[in-house]
């Protein structure tokens, strides 16, 4: 077994978040249940669809532009979990929902979320195929098409949970001249956060995308594996302070040592 | 098949197609590589087949649609015209059939940069949305655009010190928030990672 050049520190530092997000899983399974913060993005998904059900329109969730086989991968993952989480409050209200989809191979995973949520409430006789929307697997074809849902289907509750790149403002624009309440977030295309912050009611950044499902889910397992997570913010933040501290004495042993 | 079948052999295959990629990336194993390699071949392949699924999704519900006469139904009727039309020509006249050409050039070709320029738009309508100041961080922000914007137009070059701001607000605060941003980014997609290789993500699994 030989280690690839420059990626053995990546290895140890990957063990040691990857050594402590299995911890805290196992100490929430014995019941030492770690505090995570509210995310208003996600408590707003409840109120989102609740004014959609009043105002009888219809609740649009886009879980991002990007695939399952590409690095976007996790991103559409989170995406899918909080349709799973949304499509339940839809199920629970008799609220019309929408999944718009671009790449084809998310459509299964689309519709096991919506159907599951449906079973769970006891509504399954109302779950109906066309929830799940595949429009075009190119990235304006989805755009226009879900700008066009947002129209006729008298959308009041956008939710944009995913990979987004150029169509996101569109989106959100569209969304805003439509009137719905809008939820949106993205994690690795950090050039969109700014047209999500300024258009979208609610907006969820980077990490927090990620662990939406498991916030979602108040699964204490899920929530251990995020409280892991911060033991690799504390090692970043402690590397980054004692590397400024090493660059202005002018020592630079940690950046060889970080590059091996 | 039942509910066990059905949650545990998706993350059977998720949990060791992860866990071989992880290793592929780290180590220097030939036969890891070989059987990785041929997991992400066989990903693109499955991916490719999905396509087919996309279009029956699209055929099922738009022909539907056309059938119960429902709002709109002839924009449904449209789609799939388009759509077989392109399809046909597509498999019996190949990709550089004159028809195809002039479809994918003249339709297609053209939709795309049309949204891009609609961008504009929606840039001005969004950046009136964005810095109405109404908040401390919201001065900021309007502060910040007017120095980019500034330092992007030729009049920015012959006012005193806007190069130099603008650039230091470029360069440092913004970027080490965006830093900040793919730090927590990249622990976040570690976090998922690892919950949906053991199974603990469920969102997309049934219940």
């Amino acid at each position: 077994m030989v280690f690839k050049e420059g990626r053995i520190a990546t290895f140890f530092a990957l063990v040691i978040v990857v050594g402590a997000i299995l911890y805290f899983i196992n100490r929430a399974k014995i019941g030492k249940i770690s505090k995570i913060r509210k995310i208003p993005g996600l408590i707003a998904i409840e109120e989102a669809v609740g004014r959609a059900t009043e105002m009888g329109g219809s609740v649009l969730f886009i879980p991002g532009i990007g695939g399952l086989t590409t690095v976007e991968g996790p991103e559409t993952l989170a995406g899918i979990s909080v349709l799973n989480y949304t499509a339940k409050l839809c199920a629970r209200l008799g609220t019309k929902i929408v999944a718009a989809i671009r790449m084809p191979e998310v459509i299964p995973l689309a519709e096991e979320a919506i159907s599951t949520a449906f079973r769970m409430e006891g509504k399954f006789e109302e779950y109906r195929p066309d929830m799940v929307r595949y429009l075009s697997s190119d990235q304006w074809g989805i755009a226009t098409g879900a700008m066009g849902i947002m129209q006729r289907e008298r959308v009041k509750a956008n939710i944009m949970l995913g990979f987004f790149a150029g169509e996101a403002l569109a989106l959100a624009e569209a969304g805003a001249v439509a009137g719905a309440i809008q939820i949106a977030g993205t994690a690795t295309n950090t050039t969109q956060l700014p047209w999500f912050a300024s258009i979208c009611d609610y907006c969820l950044f980077g990490e927090e995308v990620y662990v939406a499902g498991a916030v979602l889910s108040e699964d204490p397992i899920q929530l251990g594996s995020i409280a892991g997570q911060d033991v690799g913010k504390f090692m970043a933040i402690c590397l980054i302070t004692i590397g400024i501290l090493m660059y202005l004495l002018k020592v630079d042993w940690l950046i060889r040592l970080l590059k091996i | 098949m039942s509910i066990f079948k059905r949650r545990e052999i998706p993350v059977i295959i998720t949990a060791f197609s992860g866990f071989l990629m992880v290793i592929e990336y780290f180590f220097t194993i030939p036969l890891v590589a070989s059987i990785s390699t041929g997991i992400r071949e066989w990903a693109s392949l499955i991916a490719a087949f999905a396509v087919g699924l996309g279009a029956t999704n699209l055929g099922i519900i738009h022909a539907s649609r056309v059938r119960h006469r429902r709002e709109n139904w002839y924009l449904s009727a449209w789609l799939l015209f388009v759509m077989v039309l392109m399809i046909i020509v597509g498999i019996f006249g190949t990709t550089k059939h004159p028809l195809y050409d002039f479809l994918f050039a003249n339709v297609y070709s053209t939709v795309g940069p049309t949204m891009w320029g609609l961008l504009a738009f929606y840039l001005a309508s969004a950046s009136f949305r964005a810095l109405r100041v109404r908040s401390l961080e919201s001065l900021l922000l309007l502060i910040s655009a007017i120095l980019l914007m500034l330092l992007s137009a030729p009049i920015g070059g012959i006012i005193p010190g806007v190069t130099v701001v603008a650039n230091w607000v470029q360069n440092v605060p913004n970027t080490a928030g965006m830093r900040g941003i793919l730090l927590g980014t990249a622990l976040g997609a570690i976090g998922l990672s690892i919950r949906t290789l053991l199974g603990y993500e469920k969102g997309y699994l049934p219940e």
